[in-house]
């Protein structure tokens, strides 16, 4: 600083505040950048909410953890038919709104009467964003 | 020892905390914002949607004839048992809400619609849907739901019940 000498500069002192005041600027426009981000991550978060299947994939588990059961309750012989059946009609319907959706027996136990006491089944629902799989036994 | 600048530390200090109050409270805000006022009606027209088929789909009470199920299972071409599902699905919504209520079935080869109510839509409307499984001896004789090529006597019949809701 001594070497430039500029003639005009009356005063040296004052050097800090304007580090300061940049230093505070840098952290205040980093903050506003922050509180951009958040109204994004807001936005974003509300729209996937709204968007989420979750009104179909509940659909689909209910038949095939509700419905299949009753029907492996009820009528036990046929009951792998019933879900093929069952399967095939579901599959059509989930099509028709652009998902692929389908219900699959994996496994089925029966008792010595020849009752079922569980199956285990596969349910699957994708569409353009989400991707569910689960797989659950289920007790009759 | 110099007794200069301690205004300017002072300064610095009280800067530095006021941007860590700044930072906590900007963090500690919510991050979840509340969908867009255009978006809130669709959201509150798809819930009344939901909660009515929920509220309607109710296999137990057979004996009521507003459930969704006594209604579907009883229609045939010459009888339409569906006034009482309708009077009740009114009674539920707002009064500037309207409705249509479609069941999409597949009949093996294509998939159908049968409406129950024939209402047009006068502004954006919002779509939920409801499954049903109904086994196919619960339906009345000429039912449209059930086909008669069936190889077996009984099988799971699985129907789309769409409600389709608007504002008025």
């Amino acid at each position: 600083m001594e070497s430039l000498n500029f003639k005009f500069i009356k005063d040296k002192k004052g050097q800090i505040i304007i580090i300061i005041a940049l230093f505070i600027s840098v952290l205040l426009a980093e903050l506003s950048l922050v509180y951009t981000q958040n109204i994004l991550a807001g936005m974003e978060s509300s729209t996937t909410q709204l968007t989420f299947p979750k009104y179909p994939i509940e659909n689909l588990r209910k038949i095939a953890l509700v419905d299949l059961k009753n029907y492996a309750k009820s009528k036990p012989s046929g009951f792998l038919n019933y879900a093929l059946k069952l399967n095939e009609q579901v599959e059509a319907l989930y099509a028709e709104h652009g998902c692929y959706a389908s219900i699959n027996i994996l496994d089925v136990k029966y008792t010595s009467t020849n009752k079922i006491s569980c199956y285990t089944v596969r349910i699957i629902f994708f569409n353009q964003g989400v991707k569910y799989v689960d797989t659950e036994t289920v007790v009759v | 020892m110099n007794d200069k600048g301690q205004t300017f530390t002072l300064e610095s200090i009280v800067a530095s905390l006021l941007l860590l109050v700044v930072a906590y409270f900007l963090f500690r805000s919510t991050l979840l914002i509340a969908p867009q006022s255009a978006q809130i009606t669709d959201v509150q027209l798809s819930q009344y949607g939901k909660d009515i088929l929920r509220l309607f789909d109710n296999p137990k009470q057979s004996l009521l004839n507003d459930t969704l199920e006594y209604a579907l299972e009883h229609i045939n071409s010459s009888n339409s048992s569906t006034l009482s599902l309708i009077n009740s699905i009114k009674k539920c919504l707002p009064k500037d809400v309207m409705f249509n209520l479609d069941v999409y079935y597949y009949n093996n080869t294509s998939i159908l619609d049968y409406k129950i109510t024939h209402n047009i839509p006068t502004s954006n409307t919002i779509t939920v849907s409801r499954y049903l499984v109904i086994d196919s001896s619960n339906f009345v004789n000429n039912s449209p739901f059930v086909t008669k090529t069936a190889e077996s006597s009984s099988y799971p019949v699985v129907l789309e019940v769409r409600l389709t809701l608007w504002r008025v």
